[in-house]
């Protein structure tokens, strides 16, 4: 479902009207909800939104997929937009504030929220350095929406340029008009949601790590253009939890035909010291060409097989394997 | 190119400045008190360069030559870079300019004389060779034609044979760089990787067949050239790739003609990978089997990088270049 946000109830006016909202009893005022959607007026300014969009979001998590925001905002750049006009906003700066915060539009206007309102040519030209569009919310919604991972939208009408005095009076006398425009601009609006990243389906009995592994290798797979299908592969009669595990072996060594190279030699090089308990260790993501050995005697015959293997351990071929001399 | 200008106001009537607006075409712009009033004081998304660029013309202050990093030209001579401009028209996959600056809006600087005066002064303070380079924050030639440093440099580097400058490229804007004579200490180094790579990773770049072009152009003109392969990004058949680039190279320059060749594997800040991930969510690098490395940059496996290196420097050797010409950039190899 999605969530509309206003900021004054005279942006809302026709929504209202046309679409039977019911107001919602909640914690404060201002919500309400037809049954494809809900509807929010906020207040303005960053606090107002900012705290009731979170407690919204929060208390109906589960039916809200995405916000939309609508409403009136402030040119900061004369004869480029035009009054009455509503765009699609990209990205929302926040005055004073390094973050920001970008909407799911592919493309639009951006704008920047003001701490307060602006009606001073000066405020107006300061902030038109960061965004042509100005108005006190957006940037709010963004930061909530980040937050929680909801995607988001927000149009604005262009309702005057921010250094006209009377802006309040011009916006609250124009409300009608401007909430009519706002509906009739809503609900021509087709709006195409991000695809959420839907699990990979598999018929894989797997761990959570396993399936998390899983997910990620075929994503790289999809991503370097190889293509592997793990139905098509025989394992014989491997129970199913190393049936998975093997899946995941060759996964791997399909997208990191060195590593697996590595691996394997290394892997019998060291076959033999394994095999007399000794613990072979290389450092992290062999970032050096150190090895560590170690083991525990117990008597004679022990300390000489130990001492048989570590002769016969081939140590340089092994050194020069970490420093990148090797076949693939 | 640019949605707006933002020019300092101190050098606002300045005929360098008014000689960027001519040859962009402009009259339109916007008076601001410093740059840094405005570029970078919020997070403006990388990819909004490809529709709403900016430009901002100021002076540059703070330190004007830096040191650079061990192990990042040849060895054994002390290395410096310059800054003349902010950010890059490309718009390279693992570029560390995603994650340098919050905004990938261009500053050219236009001090020319006082960058120049404080490469003097390091250069007087360094009896034998020293290395400065230009490129270290955007492309040294891209935007040479609008930026205008390229002859206050040579006639620096005139007066001082002994120290060298390198001028680091993808571009092949070499109009102002062939009408100035070429002097032996300024060398114009490009960044090469096979077609495909380019293709695939250095968005908006020329192609290797330009930039081939461009190092013939410049070669025949007497400018010396270096050769970087950096970044070198795994591919299954990386090898037959490289022997195919290095044969065309070949085609190209005498290769015993090229002043040094450096090879450097792909690496990445951990906030420069973080934004590759946000800005190119579907590049094949993304694929790699990377890990954070000895001085908590992300690349390959030490192995790996080693393996890669070796096998393109022993194709290089292959083909009679010696090994005093190549060096490793930002890796040791013991």
């Amino acid at each position: 479902m999605e969530l509309l946000t206003f900021a004054h109830r005279g942006e809302a006016k026709s929504f209202l009207k046309n679409d039977r909202f019911l107001p919602v009893p909640f914690l404060f005022e201002g919500l309400y909800k037809n049954e494809n959607c809900f509807l929010l007026i906020h207040g303005e300014g960053i606090q107002n939104t900012s705290q009731k969009i979170s407690v919204v979001c929060g208390a109906f998590k589960e039916q809200i997929h995405s916000i939309i925001n609508l409403g009136v905002c402030g040119s900061l750049i004369e004869n480029t937009f035009k009054i009455g006009e509503i765009y699609p906003i990209r990205t929302c700066y926040m005055e004073g504030e390094f973050k920001s915060f970008s909407t799911s539009s592919k493309s639009g206007v951006d704008i920047i929220s003001a701490k307060e309102r602006i009606n001073k040519s000066d405020n107006a030209k300061s902030l038109s350095f960061f965004a042509p569009l100005v108005d006190r919310e957006a940037w709010a919604i963004g930061s909530v929406c980040t937050l929680l991972n909801i995607p988001f939208y927000s149009f604005k009408i262009v309702s005057d340029y921010s250094n006209s005095e009377d802006i309040c009076q011009l916006v609250s006398s124009q409300s009608e008009e401007i909430s009519e425009s706002l509906y009739k601009y809503f609900s021509q609006l087709k709006i195409e949601y991000p695809i959420n990243k839907e699990e990979i389906k598999s018929n894989l009995r797997t761990t959570t790590s396993q399936r998390r592994l899983f997910n990620s290798l075929t994503k790289k797979m999809e991503l370097k253009g190889i293509k592997y299908d793990h139905s098509e592969q025989n394992f014989g009669n491997l129970i199913p939890k190393k049936r998975t595990t093997k899946i995941l072996e060759e996964m791997k060594k399909k997208l990191f035909p060195f590593e697996a190279a590595l691996n394997e030699k290394l892997e019998n090089h060291t076959k033999n010291l394994k095999t007399s308990n000794i613990n072979v260790k290389f450092s992290k993501d062999f970032e050096d060409s150190s090895i560590s050995l170690s083991f525990t005697v117990n008597n004679q015959q022990e300390f000489e097989k130990i001492i048989s293997s570590l002769n016969s351990f081939p140590l340089q071929k092994t050194i020069d394997l970490l420093e990148g001399k090797i076949d693939v | 190119m640019f949605e707006r200008i933002f020019i300092e106001k101190e050098v606002q009537s300045e005929l360098r400045t008014q000689e960027i607006l001519r040859k962009l075409g402009r009259t339109d712009f916007e008076i601001i008190g410093k740059i840094e009033d405005i570029f970078g004081k919020v997070k403006k998304p990388y990819l909004q360069k490809r529709e709403s660029l900016n430009l901002f013309i100021g002076n540059k202050k703070g330190s004007l030559v830096k040191k650079a990093p061990d192990a990042y030209g040849v060895l054994g001579e002390p290395h410096f870079y310059f800054i003349h401009a902010f950010n890059c028209i490309y718009e390279c996959q693992y570029c560390y300019l995603q994650g340098y600056f919050n905004s990938p809006d261009l500053v050219f600087f236009i001090n020319h004389e006082e960058i120049c005066l404080e490469i003097e002064k390091n250069i007087l303070e360094f009896e034998k060779g020293i290395w400065f380079h230009a490129g270290e924050f955007s492309d040294s030639l891209a935007l040479s034609h609008l930026t205008g440093e390229l002859p206050f440099l040579f006639d620096l580097f005139k007066r001082y044979p002994k120290a060298k400058l390198e001028l680091r490229t993808k571009s092949v804007n070499i109009k102002e760089l062939i009408k100035l004579n070429p002097l032996k200490n300024i060398i114009t180094s490009f960044s090469l990787s096979p077609e495909e790579a380019i293709k695939e990773f250095d968005l908006k770049t020329p192609s290797l067949k330009h930039r081939l072009n461009a190092i013939s152009k410049l070669h025949q003109a007497g400018h010396p050239i270096g050769i970087h392969f950096d970044p070198i990004i795994y591919e299954e058949n990386f090898e037959e790739k490289y022997r195919n680039l290095i044969e065309n190279l070949k085609m190209t320059i005498p290769l015993d003609n090229i002043k040094y060749i450096s090879l450097g594997v792909v690496r990445f800040t951990k906030n420069v990978y973080h934004q590759m991930k946000k800005n190119y969510p579907n590049s094949s690098l993304l694929a790699e089997n990377f890990t954070v490395s000895f001085d908590n940059k992300v690349r390959y496996i030490r192995p790996k990088r080693l393996w890669i290196l070796q096998t393109i420097k022993k194709i290089l050797q292959d083909n009679g270049i010696s090994e005093d010409s190549i060096y490793l950039c930002m890796e040791n190899e013991n």
